[in-house]
């Protein structure tokens, strides 16, 4: 008898839903997708109706519901706070308490009356649901497990080990150390937002030193041998404020944070590859304590600590681990999926397969997908130019158009489930070219010149270009750029972030970041063909098999997801071409977008 | 097993003192007012019952949630089938 589970995460960020059947994936995807509102935390009706559909069964065919964290602990967390830090702490208290006692508190109805079910609804600890995010979809039939982000419940880290279909958590770090929230702090301070922002920092921290590294070391965190960390709370408002750090903070680095918007100085590079050094150490002694305590040989990450695929480049090369799977979704999203997936093996009882060359998670390629057929009705409606290519000339004319230096927005099938674009819903571009990163940061994303972009290759020819023995589907692994292929500098710009970033580093400088690394992600032919054939003529005009692959949005937005949404965004920025599902669009051949906003008015910048 | 006795008696105390927010939402309708009644609660159960946890406590100045440093061994298995019915 099948059994279908709902596993959902919401209320704190990045809401989303995810359906299983029979240990099966079915669909994922989060709700800022549907809603536009980026990293949505509210109740993912849009995501759940999607996942249904896709299943092709109603709310009351489900024999469990389940959420991803045990509502009462969390709540017992705050509360134990409030008590700890009374009587500061009121307008943190004021702007939490209505919201938990509205919704939070009442998840189990919220939930019935949202989906008119009346089934089995339960719970898995937030670090569970993770770890099993981690290890249920990997090819691995034993693994360790580790799971860092922020804070869940009272957990800010996990240990654990993935055996069959047990996930089994051994060791936790609590509240209030957390590499994460560490993390997110700084990343505050250097003027981006928290929970969205830390992937900036990431990208900033190759421009700096780490001459700040000592100081946060001897103030702000005590580090431990088996990855254990103590923060020093004087440094920290997240206890008892709404904000992240206290004036303290501030004291330390010399100055008040910089404001969003601000320009970047050698202060906020320094402090960021500081702060990205100390993570790197602490994540990787967390691997070598597990890998002591388990003696096991794979490793899954899961997390939104393990989104800083930096650190995760690091364990794999430095590491005690010969395998690495880190969960696409690793942030609070994911937890959706691991918490249908925990209740599939560990309550209903399903089977999980023996080890096979593929994990389950099939490319991340779980939200929706439009047909040709949908795509020109859609067009039609509009009344716009296009070409419907046929199914021979697809390919080809992406790969053409993108050698020519012209960029794409490209919408072909699944939507990825995950903050990464893979090729179904991304926007590509020439890695040859020296000026790609900054046309396509300030005139298509809009956003920060410095932010680098990542490159997809064949993964068959991933050795070719990058220092890097391990595939990387999910492009959550960074890796050194050939040093063959490397153009050495011997003069420093100094501090201008313009001069670095527009500087030839390599044969593919688009993808190349100051340090010569890049954020690899490897193109399977297994699960994307369509993007595995557009890298393959690429290679066969250029010699070259890699693209530059970066999401499908503006700078605030979330990725695209319906054919609506990817011709707006590209009607709206200095993309050159758009294909969706073998229709074809250039921007020459386009009327003026009437009647439209100006996009900066419609998504917060993040 | 004297810590976990006394860690499970917080827990229901904390979970008690959470319980009393929710007939707020349903007597107090308006959002001045209600704001209000929040910052009440805090006043007067919050912060009376952190201070009297001061005093009776041994340890005087409480700089973190109650939590030492450090891992801590846990039993977390998908397989123990009573974890998934609790919210705790």
């Amino acid at each position: 008898m099948s059994k279908a589970t709902l596993g959902i995460s919401c209320f704190y960020h990045d809401a989303a839903a995810a359906l299983v059947v029979d240990g099966n994936i079915v669909a994922a995807a989060q709700e800022e997708r549907f809603t536009r509102v980026k990293a949505d935390p509210s109740f993912p009706v849009n995501a759940i109706s999607y996942c249904l559909e896709e299943g092709g069964i109603e709310a009351a065919d489900l024999d469990s519901v389940v959420f991803y964290d045990k509502p009462m602990l969390t709540f017992d967390r705050l509360v134990g706070t409030y008590m700890e830090t009374a009587p500061r702490g009121l307008s943190s208290w004021l702007e939490a308490a209505p919201e938990w006692s509205a919704r939070k508190l009442r998840l189990e109805s919220v939930i019935r009356r949202a989906l008119g079910y009346d089934g089995k609804v339960l719970y898995v600890p937030h670090h569970l649901a993770h770890a099993a995010s981690a290890y249920l979809p990997s090819p691995f039939d034993e693994a360790a497990i580790l799971t860092v982000d922020g804070v869940g419940e009272w957990a800010t880290a996990t240990l654990g080990v993935g055996e069959a279909d047990e996930v089994q958590v051994t060791d936790e770090m609590h509240f209030p150390d957390s590499i994460g929230l560490l993390y997110s702090a700084f990343t505050y301070f250097c003027g981006f937002k928290v929970n969205s922002g830390e992937y900036k920092l990431m990208g900033l921290a190759p421009y700096g030193r780490p001459v700040y590294a000592g100081v946060i070391r001897r103030n702000m965190i005590r580090e431990r041998d088996d990855g254990s960390v103590e923060l020093n709370l004087d440094f920290f408002g997240y206890l008892d404020g709404l904000e992240m750090i206290t004036g303290r903070f501030a004291d330390l680095f010399g100055g008040p944070r910089r404001m969003p918007e601000a320009r970047i100085t050698r202060r906020e590079m320094d402090i960021a590859r500081s702060i990205q050094v100390i993570t790197e150490d602490v994540v990787l002694r967390m691997a070598r304590e597990l890998h002591r305590k388990t003696g096991l040989s794979k490793l899954c990450l899961a997390g939104g600590v393990a989104l800083n695929c930096v650190a995760n480049g690091r364990i794999l090369r430095e590491g005690p681990f010969e395998r690495l799977w880190i969960q696409p979704a690793a942030g609070d999203a994911g937890g959706a999926l691991g918490a249908a997936l925990a209740v599939q093996f560990g309550w209903h009882g399903c089977r999980r397969p023996a080890s096979e060359a593929l994990d389950r998670q099939r490319g991340s390629y779980l939200g929706p997908a439009f047909s040709t057929d949908e795509v020109v009705a859609y067009l039609d409606g509009l009344g716009v130019e296009y070409t419907v290519l046929p199914e021979d000339e697809r390919a080809v004319t992406v790969a053409r158009a993108i050698a020519a230096g012209g960029v794409v927005g490209f919408l072909s099938g699944r939507m990825e489930f995950g903050p990464r674009a893979l090729g179904a819903r991304s926007i590509l571009g020439d890695p040859r070219r020296a000026d790609t990163q900054s046309v396509m940061n300030l005139k298509i994303k809009y956003r920060e010149s410095f932010r680098p972009f990542a490159p997809s290759v064949l993964a068959e020819r991933c050795r070719d270009y990058f220092d890097l023995d391990a595939e990387s589907p999910y492009m959550l692994l960074v890796a050194p750029v050939r040093e063959d292929r490397r153009v050495v500098q011997d003069d420093d710009p100094g501090d201008d972030l313009i001069m670095k970033v527009n500087r030839k580093r390599s044969d593919i400088p688009s993808v190349t970041h100051v340090d010569y690394s890049a954020r690899v992600q490897t193109v399977h032919k297994e699960t994307n063909p369509v993007y595995h054939a557009v890298l393959t003529e690429f290679e066969k005009m250029t010699g070259c098999a890699v693209v530059v692959n970066t999401s499908f949005n503006v700078r605030g937005e979330p990725i695209v997801c319906t054919p609506a949404d990817a011709y707006l965004c590209f009607m709206r920025t200095e993309m050159d071409y758009l294909y969706m599902e073998g229709v074809w669009l250039a921007k020459t051949d386009q009327p003026v977008l009437e009647g439209d906003t100006d996009w900066r008015a419609q998504f917060q910048l993040d | 097993m004297g810590s976990e006795r006394r860690r499970s008696a917080d827990v229901v105390f904390r979970l008690v003192a959470g319980w009393m927010l929710t007939p707020l939402l349903i007597v107090v309708p308006m959002r001045r007012l209600r704001r209000a009644a929040f910052a009440m609660l805090f006043h007067f159960l919050i912060v009376p019952a952190a201070m009297a946890r001061r005093v009776f406590s041994r340890r005087r100045r409480w700089s973190r949630p109650g939590v030492r440093p450090g891992w801590r061994s846990t039993r977390l298995s998908t397989r123990d089938k009573g974890i998934y019915e609790v919210q705790w």
